[in-house]
């Protein structure tokens, strides 16, 4: 699986109401309240963590901010964050709900009184990312609650978010229109004499002035792995590879640039997109790609990883490895990625793609 | 060491001792604690606002979502990584040479066959693993180790409060980097640039200089309600400028916070930053070793609420009037509440940003380091009111 520069970056935010207007948000809301009451959920308390990048509690927000989320089977949810409040003012912009309020970090006693504020003194209480939780407030949390039955609800969520809305896609084609000027630009300015770092601090710098919420590069800075920019470099390799992954408005697209003529890795996508649809299994498709690479690629194709679910999160589920029953669900987006290292070099190659029935439907910029 | 870290001998040679020194100090805290062998976890973000005990230790920037860097009271230490593929880079940059990579979902398998190998399971363990970690992976420790390890945050963080050698000339390349990029700034940002076209730009050139990451919070208004991230407003003649500016250098991030105005300050303007800067200056004479912290915040606000601005110096007007932003240490807080004392040596940022009625939100923040006369700043100029012409 490819990872990222595990930063905290702040580029643009604002709330895009064309893209997403309330009812959409009013929409999703309604889709999560029925799951609610057909499992007999008299609340739903979705948290998440600055620090880790969460997609759940943004797909009823609107935005990743970080807190808890509290959604009863009707009406609109209600939004808490955590600090002291400076910032709520900015994040009251971002967020389409009337009711958000700063609680503070003590939050566990503080929804219980919002809970029982709402009338619910007992019963059962969803909870969606009780993982992300410090241990702290993970345990003044359960204590706090300690009246009601804690129910996992993170497996049903997730489900209800895996196949993307139209929207949703518009916002993935968006990160990807900036991912894909990002990717000129480090190939301009490596095409004019510059190192590989360097060409990351340039696709970095126009996917910032496209608009990206956070850019994130991998290159083949100083050697033939995928590294990223840790600082200054001149030394340039014989072609770029880059995979740079943008998010635009809480979601994120990645896009694979190699200055090299199609290699390897580009045949081992093709051969993905040859089988990849909804109803087949994701392991299905990863032996697809196993099966065109010759036998020295298969080390770095599988270290790597051939990909998977993306969205509000970058590594969302299914994975693309040959151990994974998870079948492809009609709507949901795939990344197909490769990167490949034989004796005759290193290539990368990747493909965004939206489950159909009848195929894949290969996502273009917006 | 590959070119893309490339630094004189002597840095390395200062790096090198550097980090045998942290180890030789972490294992005399861990014979006191009673621990023979410490694990210092890193959960795979890296903030200002959270210390990173496995980067600490081991000199490793993690990619993966897990990173333990282990070090036996006897023996050499070791380090497993995530993901597999990050090996390489791992042993190229790692002051551990010892080093282990593994896919997430084995991470604990992978530590826990490796304390075998090496015949560390069964002896007493202590667990560092900042602020970042998540209860999932709180509660594996003791699976993992078949006890519930001693708690080695307050450990890690007494011996990482005073920076080392390696650490202050991270630290203090990360000053002139965001020295150099607010000066860049102050001669490119032009009304009717975007505000994220500046931010973004900025957060190019401050990586161009050399920092491997920033936190930065970047915006203008007439009249700002507080600092934030960047959005799609035009900056217009008269906007206030506000920056947080915050590069990291191997780890170590430093801030500073500065305030620029597009066009001639006011008088008003200038009257109220002078107020602020007053406050900074106060609070850094009085700063010195032994002093507690919610002293120096006395201090702090005195001038502030002399000048009738009491209320406005508490959040959410606020956040805190300063804190340290160190690799393996998130002290001092400079709080109101903060049990901290000041300690020579110690490096944190002291910046009584806050809302004033008249002006809107103001920033002046400087980095500082605790001497026996008071706080001195890290930077070669504090910052003052800025004009933009």
């Amino acid at each position: 699986m490819i990872s990222m520069t595990p930063v905290l970056t702040r580029g643009y935010t604002a709330w895009d109401r064309s893209l997403f207007p309330v009812d959409e948000f009013e929409a999703r809301v309604r889709t999560v309240q029925a799951r609610m009451r057909d499992e007999g959920i008299a609340a739903l308390l979705i948290f998440s963590n600055t620090y880790h990048t969460n997609g759940d509690l943004a797909f009823l927000a609107g935005w990743p901010v970080g807190g808890a989320l509290m959604a009863l089977p009707e009406g609109q949810p209600k939004m808490f964050t955590f600090g002291g409040g400076r910032e709520i003012f900015f994040q009251k912009n971002q967020v389409w709900l009337d009711d958000m309020s700063s609680i503070g970090p003590n939050y566990g006693p503080r929804l219980k009184a919002k809970l029982e504020e709402q009338g619910v003194v007992s019963g059962v209480v969803g909870v969606v990312g009780l993982d992300l939780l410090t241990p702290s407030g993970h345990a003044a949390l359960v204590q706090a609650l300690g009246g009601y039955e804690l129910r996992a609800f993170d497996e049903v969520f997730h489900g209800l978010r895996e196949a993307k809305r139209a929207r949703e896609v518009l916002a993935v084609r968006e990160a990807l229109r900036i991912a894909a000027v990002a990717s000129e630009a480090a190939r301009a300015a490596y095409e004019s004499g510059a190192s590989n770092a360097k060409a990351v601090v340039e696709a970095e710098r126009a996917a910032r002035h496209e608009g990206a919420l956070d850019y994130r590069g991998l290159a083949n800075i100083d050697g033939d792995d995928l590294r990223p920019y840790e600082g200054l470099s001149v030394e340039r390799q014989p072609t770029l590879t880059l995979w740079s992954a943008v998010n635009y408005h809480g979601y994120w697209a990645d896009m694979a640039l190699d200055t090299a003529p199609p290699g390897v890795a580009a045949q081992v996508v093709e051969a993905m997109l040859g089988v990849v649809r909804a109803g087949v299994a994701a392991g299905e498709v990863a032996q697809a790609a196993l099966n065109a690479a010759p036998k020295d690629a298969l080390e770095s194709a599988l270290s790597y990883g051939l990909g998977g679910g993306i969205g509000l999160e970058l590594d969302e589920t299914p994975r693309i490895a040959p151990d994974s029953q998870a079948v492809l669900k009609v709507g949901s987006l795939i990344s197909l990625r490769a990167f490949i290292k034989t004796s005759t070099g290193p290539s990368l190659a990747g493909a965004l793609v939206q489950m159909r029935e009848d195929g894949a439907v290969r996502l273009t910029p917006a | 060491m590959t070119a893309a870290v490339a630094m004189p001998v002597s840095d390395a040679s200062v790096r090198a001792e550097s980090y045998a020194g942290r180890h030789r100090r972490l294992r005399d805290a861990m014979h006191a604690a009673g621990a023979e062998v410490l694990i210092a976890y890193g959960a795979g973000m890296h903030s200002f606002i959270g210390s990173n005990p496995a980067w600490y230790v081991s000199g490793f920037k993690q990619m993966g979502s897990h990173t333990a860097a282990v070090l036996p009271l006897d023996g050499g230490p070791f380090l497993v990584i995530t993901p597999k593929w990050d090996l390489g880079r791992a042993k190229d940059r790692s002051a551990i040479p010892d080093v282990l990579a593994c896919e997430a979902e084995d991470f604990s398998a992978t530590v826990r066959d490796a304390l075998l190998a090496r015949g560390l399971l069964g002896k007493r363990f202590a667990v560092a693993a900042g602020v970042q970690q998540t209860r999932a992976m709180s509660e594996a420790w003791p699976v993992l180790l078949d006890q519930t390890p001693l708690d080695a945050e307050r450990l890690v963080s007494d011996v990482a409060r005073i920076r080392d050698p390696w650490s202050m000339i991270c630290t203090r390349r990360a000053v002139e980097i965001a020295e150099e990029s607010y000066d860049w700034l102050l001669q490119t940002a032009r009304p009717g640039m975007w505000e994220h076209q500046v931010a973004g730009d900025l957060e190019a050139h401050i990586r161009d200089l050399g920092a491997e990451d920033n936190f930065q919070l970047m915006s203008a208004s007439q009249h700002n309600r507080s600092v934030h991230m960047p959005t799609h407003r035009l900056l217009a003649e008269g906007d206030i400028l506000l920056g947080e500016i915050t590069p990291a250098v191997d780890g170590e991030f430093i801030q500073i916070c500065r305030t620029a105005v597009f066009g001639e300050p006011t008088d008003e303007l200038r009257e109220k930053f002078a107020l602020l800067d007053e406050a900074l200056r106060a609070g850094m004479k009085a700063a010195k070793p032994g002093v507690p912290a919610a002293e120096v915040v006395e201090v702090i606000n005195r001038p502030i609420a002399e000048a009738g601005y009491t209320r406005y110096t508490k959040p959410p007007f606020m956040r805190t009037r300063g804190h340290s932003m160190a690799l393996g240490s998130m002290d001092p807080e400079i709080a109101v509440d903060s049990g901290h004392v000041m300690e020579k040596g110690v490096v944190f940022v002291m910046h009584p940003n806050q809302y004033i009625p008249e002006t809107g939100y103001l920033m002046c923040g400087e980095p500082v380091i605790i001497t026996d006369a008071g706080a001195e700043p890290l930077t070669r100029k504090m910052g003052e009111l800025y004009s933009i012409t």
